[in-house]
């Protein structure tokens, strides 16, 4: 009752531990030597280094507790983080009393699977944290408050269950850790890994050279010529090529160039029984979503071999965080139910919804990095490999590292600027993006 | 083998260890008395900090580290077996001594630092064992301030590192779990492991324990002032643990360095050679007198201020030597111990209570000084008393090596059945057994005194002086006259008649020393005096002896008692008289023996001052027994006591309070007036403090600045203030809601001429406010001269 009274008052539940360390227990063990040596020799001096250990003591155990009773915290809103990147949590500490600074806190995040972490075997796959995201503020006063900062290092994608966030202090000597736990419970999405897509197998996917021309066009609309075609109705009489008509005799109209926005639509096929391969096969997809996106193109993703939903062709900044948000959602064994591999034409059988054809599609079980399927690109996780290798080649950041989510150049984003010559792999006619 | 990377320590810290290891290394060598040992040690220290602390050191490899404890650890058992086998202690200190000297010149982590201040606090116990000198307590009480510091730094520390290896733990193991797809992984420069990517490393940089850095102005000035009330607190607690820790009957001793060498004065006194030489300044012990519970100084009668310590009633005139005689064992009977306290007789409650407490500084002394007319001794470093009624003498035995401490009670005036008194105090079978040896006294005859220098002329000079003071001499002869008077004249004639000097050469060959000084020179030293009034007394018939002990002349009015030290060793004489007992009678000149023994420079405030602290810490800690322990519990009971009955303290004062409003007999009218003027009287107060804060401190408008840069700002901004009373003056306040800035654009657009000093202040006031300048001094004096300008400007208008 008195817990919950306290939610109510905070926000969030607390509990308060004291604990002893090593240290702690090897000062208490001199305590007790020089005691018996008081005693035994009666003099006054060891009582009074006693006295004085004693006091450290119970100061310790005093001041630490009045400088933690005002101490709260608030995790703030939790960052994109991926798997393989560490990212930075945002606490608000405010110390509440009026009267003690508070020294030396040490906070860190408490989450479900972190108790079990360590004793993991090895056939199961690992905690999605590594460690506990711990941080340190040395000085808050009487009534201010600060905001600090944890790192956490996210080992895995999926979901990391954080439970609370303990506060410790052991001002002043170190001898008595007092810590006080803030029952704050969230789920923290942590996406799949991204990796750069250098810019020789960005080109072996896609049409585009470079410096990003190429886009694809069609015609009708806008101000730049595209071409001419002959007259359809409808036609505005400034659209018609005067001096052609008249050469040719028939009418002809000029057709203005309408630029189309490139897009990607990429279909994950998870159906290889091998972890390993599936997770390259998420992260592949992965990647190459974030690349498309940071490009400028409208993204899509549909799976196969899993629940998961259908995502539409679009550019947005919340899109791409949604595919890579169900990316991360998606189970970590491959369900045996999904591996039915591809229809003939790569058109997705399960949806019941007619749904764009994908230009790429990430299948989990192929074995070479890149082949062609019609005008469909069909990319393995042996592509992932290439990708490392001329990732480091070219010393390429991971385009979004750190930053997932939020706004940044696009220079960062592009992945472009790496040098090489593309992947000799056969480049789709009329397909690709 | 890789090595464990070791963070780099901060400098304050390595500081800090550095102070607390030579403090304890000095400290333990002070306690040992080994200069040499402190000199060597303390040049290795500094050769170490100098060789592995400096920028770029090179610590000693582990080899070479390894070796020297080996030797260290070989050289331990040799020193206690061969060199020194009674001193475990020191040879253990020695020990430690290079085992953290060893450590000083060794690469140093974490662990390896805690073990250093640990080898610290036990070489620190471990002299704690060989001293209790007040210069080794200074020492203690500086290593227990700055080890407390030291943990609160090193834990600053420690927090920093804690966080900063767990993140490079998470990071390492992160990157462990994917090795071959995160192609940012590289092996960092000082990891053999893998390591965190320079871009997702944390910023570990900041986690370590820089105050400059990372504590503001005023969060240092916070943990300043923490820092100092965790050593007070922490000393309040462990007075309080050291007084309530149970202490047995066993009690301790003290060190051999403060046991002195001689205790001034002497059980034999030889005559007939030169002069004697004053002893040492040692201190022998101290002694408070209080009548009725009041300390008295220099006003204390002469005779409590002398110290008995040694009677002697045989002189030997062949060896010219005073010496004690075969006692009548008889006579001495065992005093029954209660509670510690001996009782010798029942005081009659009308007369002035005089006590003395003794606190000597040494426990190897087994003699139990104590002034005549005692009636009750109280000590708990007695095991038996025996006491001889007859010669009214106390001997102590004692199985304690502590200094001991001695509560007396004196008569000033000692009745004349004194003795019968004693006796009344003892046990029925004592008391019989003494009524026998008296009636076989009395049947006996109480023998003659006994002189063995035939003089004539020493009776001659005798009758002489008490001659000249009215007496007659064939009455003094056929003990008509009372033995006090004889005795009085007798001294007064030789404090008047004979000079003290401590510069007589020897008696020569021959002549009797006694005679010598009486007859001829007539100039001598305190036994001299002594002797010669012992020879006086008993050519006239008077039982005579000689007393050596200590007499008080110096007195330490800081701490109210007086000091005594061998050099104040001194002699005087007893004479029994008929139904008083024996009586003390000092012949020598007391003008003359206290401007002997007066020290130069003995009244300096600062010589009592550190007196009073040597004696406060012997008596207070060194010599901390169970009955002060029982004293100071009592004491705290009495204060915590509820009074009356079962009130509290609080109580208590709301019950006092209620007496003092019934002696007011206020009725409601008067009560409402006074509880309204003390309502308005604290407001008024409240008011005008809030007025002065809001001056000296709101007109800044520093209110967001912490406590230690508000004080700085304050001060700077000081000027501000002063400008906004200067035009409030002359009717420009400004409005809370303005602010600085439009403010003076303001004034100076109501009259730029009138007011074109206030935009320069007020810029001033945003560069120091919000530009974090400094306050130096062409801009003092600009600030100064713009107010005087706005001063002139002003007051020229008003004109």
């Amino acid at each position: 009752m008195l817990r919950g009274a306290l939610t109510f008052l905070h926000g969030y539940a607390m509990r308060t531990r004291y604990e002893l360390g090593a240290g702690t227990w090897i000062y208490l063990l001199i305590s007790s030597l020089v005691l018996v040596s008081a005693t035994f020799t009666q003099r006054n001096l060891l009582y009074a280094i006693f006295g004085v250990m004693v006091g450290a003591m119970v100061v310790s155990l005093v001041w630490g507790w009045l400088s933690l009773r005002g101490i709260t915290i608030h995790r703030e809103r939790l960052p994109h983080a991926m798997a393989g990147h560490a990212a930075t949590l945002d606490y608000q500490l405010r110390n509440t009393s009026r009267w003690f600074p508070a020294f030396n806190l040490l906070f860190h995040e408490s989450w479900s699977e972190q108790e079990s972490w360590r004793w993991r075997e090895a056939s199961q796959p690992p905690a999605p944290l590594a460690g506990t995201p711990s941080g340190w503020a040395m000085h808050l006063g009487p009534g201010r408050s600060c905001v600090a900062q944890a790192w956490a290092f996210p080992q895995r994608r999926g979901a990391a269950n954080l439970r609370a966030v303990d506060v410790s202090t052991r001002f002043p000597f170190g001898l008595i850790r007092i810590s006080r736990r803030f029952d704050q419970p969230a789920a923290w999405t942590l996406h799949p890994t991204v990796h750069p897509v250098p810019e020789r197998v960005w080109r072996s996917l896609t049409r585009l050279d470079p410096a990003g021309h190429g886009r694809g066009r069609r015609g009708d609309g806008g101000d730049e010529f595209f071409g001419l075609r002959p007259y359809r109705v409808g036609d505005s009489q400034r659209r018609i090529h005067w001096r052609r008509t008249a050469r040719t005799g028939e009418l002809v109209s000029r057709e203005m160039l309408l630029p189309t926005p490139p897009h990607l639509m990429l279909r994950l096929v998870l159906d290889s029984p091998i972890p390993e391969q599936h997770e390259d096969a998420i992260t592949l997809a992965a990647s190459l979503i974030v690349a498309a996106q940071a490009q400028g193109y409208c993204v899509g993703l549909s799976v196969r071999g899993t629940a998961c939903p259908h995502f539409s062709l679009r550019k947005t900044l919340p899109h791409r965080d949604a595919i890579l948000w169900a990316l991360a959602g998606l189970p970590s064994v491959p369900s045996p139910l999904g591996m039915g591999g591809l229809t003939g034409d790569g058109s997705d059988a399960t949806a019941g919804t007619v749904q764009q054809k994908p230009a790429i599609i990430v299948q989990s079980s192929a074995k070479l990095p890149l082949t062609r399927g019609g005008r469909t690109l069909v990319v393995g996780p042996a592509l992932l490999d290439e990708m490392v290798t001329q990732g480091t080649s070219s010393h390429a950041r991971p385009p979004g590292a750190m930053s997932v989510g939020r706004v940044i150049p696009a220079r960062d984003h592009s992945g472009l600027h790496g040098g090489g010559a593309p992947l000799a792999i056969p480049r789709v006619k009329g397909g690709g993006v | 083998m890789s090595r464990r990377p070791v963070p780099a320590m901060p400098t304050l810290f390595r500081r800090l260890a550095f102070a607390q290891v030579l403090l304890a290394i000095g400290a333990f060598c002070l306690a040992e008395g080994s200069v040499v040992l402190a000199l060597v040690a303390m040049g290795l220290a500094a050769v170490a900090w100098v060789v592995v602390e400096r920028r770029g050191g090179s610590p000693f490899s582990n080899r070479t580290i390894l070796i020297g404890s080996l030797l260290a650890i070989l050289a331990l058992p040799l020193e206690i077996l061969l060199l020194r086998p009674p001193h475990i202690i020191q040879a253990v200190g020695h020990f430690t001594i290079w085992l953290q000297l060893l450590q000083l010149f060794s690469h140093k982590g974490n662990r390896d630092y805690a073990l250093l201040l640990l080898l610290s606090l036990l070489q620190m116990v471990g002299a704690c064992l060989l001293s209790e000198s007040l210069l080794f307590a200074l020492f203690l009480l500086g290593f227990i301030a700055l080890t407390l510091v030291t943990a609160v730094v090193f834990h600053f520390k420690l927090g920093g590192d804690q966080v900063e290896e767990a993140n490079r733990h998470a990071a390492a193991a992160m990157q462990r779990l994917m090795p071959t797809r995160s192609q940012t992984i590289r092996p960092g420069p000082d990891d053999a492991t893998v390591s965190a990517p320079d871009d997702q490393r944390p910023r570990t940089a900041s986690l370590r324990f820089r105050p400059h850095e990372n504590l503001g102005s005023g969060g240092r000035w916070q943990l300043r002032g923490v820092l100092v009330q965790l050593i007070v607190l922490s000393l309040l607690v462990a007075g309080l643990v050291f007084v309530v820790l149970p202490r047995s009957a066993r009690s301790a001793g003290a060190g051999q360095a403060e046991t002195p060498g001689s205790i001034g004065y002497s059980r034999q006194i030889h005559l007939g050679g030169p002069s004697p030489v004053p002893g040492s300044r040692a201190i022998v012990l101290t002694m408070t007198i209080t009548i009725d519970g009041q300390p008295i100084g220099l006003n204390a009668p002469h005779s409590l201020r002398l110290l008995r310590g040694a009677v002697m009633d045989r002189y030997d005139p062949v060896m010219r030597t005073w010496h004690a005689s075969a006692r009548d064992a008889e006579h001495d009977v065992d005093l029954p111990l209660v509670h510690d306290q001996v009782t010798l007789a029942e005081w009659p409650t009308d007369r002035p209570r005089v006590t003395a407490h003794l606190t000597l500084r040494s426990g190897r002394q087994a003699e139990l000084f104590s002034p005549r007319g005692m009636v009750a001794l109280r000590s708990e470093d007695m095991d038996r008393v025996t006491f001889n009624p007859r010669e009214q003498l106390l001997w102590s035995a004692r199985a304690t090596e502590r200094a001991p401490r001695y509560d007396l009670t004196l008569a000033t005036q000692p009745p004349g059945d004194l003795e019968q008194r004693y006796e009344a105090a003892l046990e029925p079978s004592q008391q019989l057994r003494l009524q026998m040896l008296r009636r076989r006294e009395v049947a006996e005859a109480r023998p003659e005194p006994a002189w063995e220098v035939d003089a004539p002329q020493i009776q001659a000079l005798a009758l002489a002086m008490l001659s000249e003071a009215g007496f007659d001499p064939v009455a003094v002869l056929q003990q008509a006259v009372p033995a006090r008077d004889v005795a009085q004249t007798l001294t007064r004639s030789l404090q008047k008649g004979y000079r003290y000097s401590l510069d007589q050469p020897a008696t020569p060959a021959g002549d009797d020393p006694i005679s010598h000084f009486l007859q001829t020179s007539r100039a001598g030293h305190c036994e001299l005096f002594a002797s010669g009034l012992a020879a006086l007394a008993r050519s006239v018939g008077l039982h005579a002896r000689v007393v050596s002990g200590y007499v008080a002349v110096e007195y330490n009015p800081v701490g109210g008692y007086f000091t005594l030290r061998q050099s104040d060793a001194h002699a005087w004489t007893e004479i029994d008289c008929p139904g008083e007992g024996w009586i003390t009678f000092d012949a020598t000149p007391p003008g003359q023996l206290r401007q002997a023994l007066r020290p130069e420079g003995g009244d300096a405030w600062w010589v009592s001052l550190l007196d009073h602290a040597q004696f406060a810490w012997l008596d207070s800690v060194i010599a901390f027994s169970p009955r002060t322990q029982h004293a100071v519990m009592e004491n705290l009971g009495q204060t915590l006591r509820p009074w009356p009955g079962s009130m509290l303290p609080w109580r208590r004062w709301l019950a006092a309070a209620g007496a003092w409003y019934d002696a007011l007999r206020l009725d409601t009218l008067s009560l409402a007036l006074l509880l309204t003027s003390l309502a308005l009287l604290l407001v008024l107060m409240a008011t005008l403090v809030r007025w002065r804060l809001g001056v000296r401190w709101g007109g800044a408008g520093v209110g967001s600045a912490g406590w230690g840069d508000h004080r700085q700002a304050v001060r700077s901004l000081r000027f501000y203030p002063r400008m906004l009373r200067l035009l409030a003056q002359h009717g420009h306040a400004r409005r809370h809601t303005q602010t600085p800035r439009a403010f003076a654009h303001s004034l100076v657009q109501l009259d730029p001429l009138r007011f074109e000093a206030v935009l320069p202040l007020t810029e001033h006031y945003y560069t120091l406010r919000y530009g974090q300048a400094a306050m130096d001094a062409p801009r003092q004096r600009a600030i100064r001269r713009h107010l005087e300008r706005l001063r002139e400007c002003l007051a020229s208008h008003a004109g």
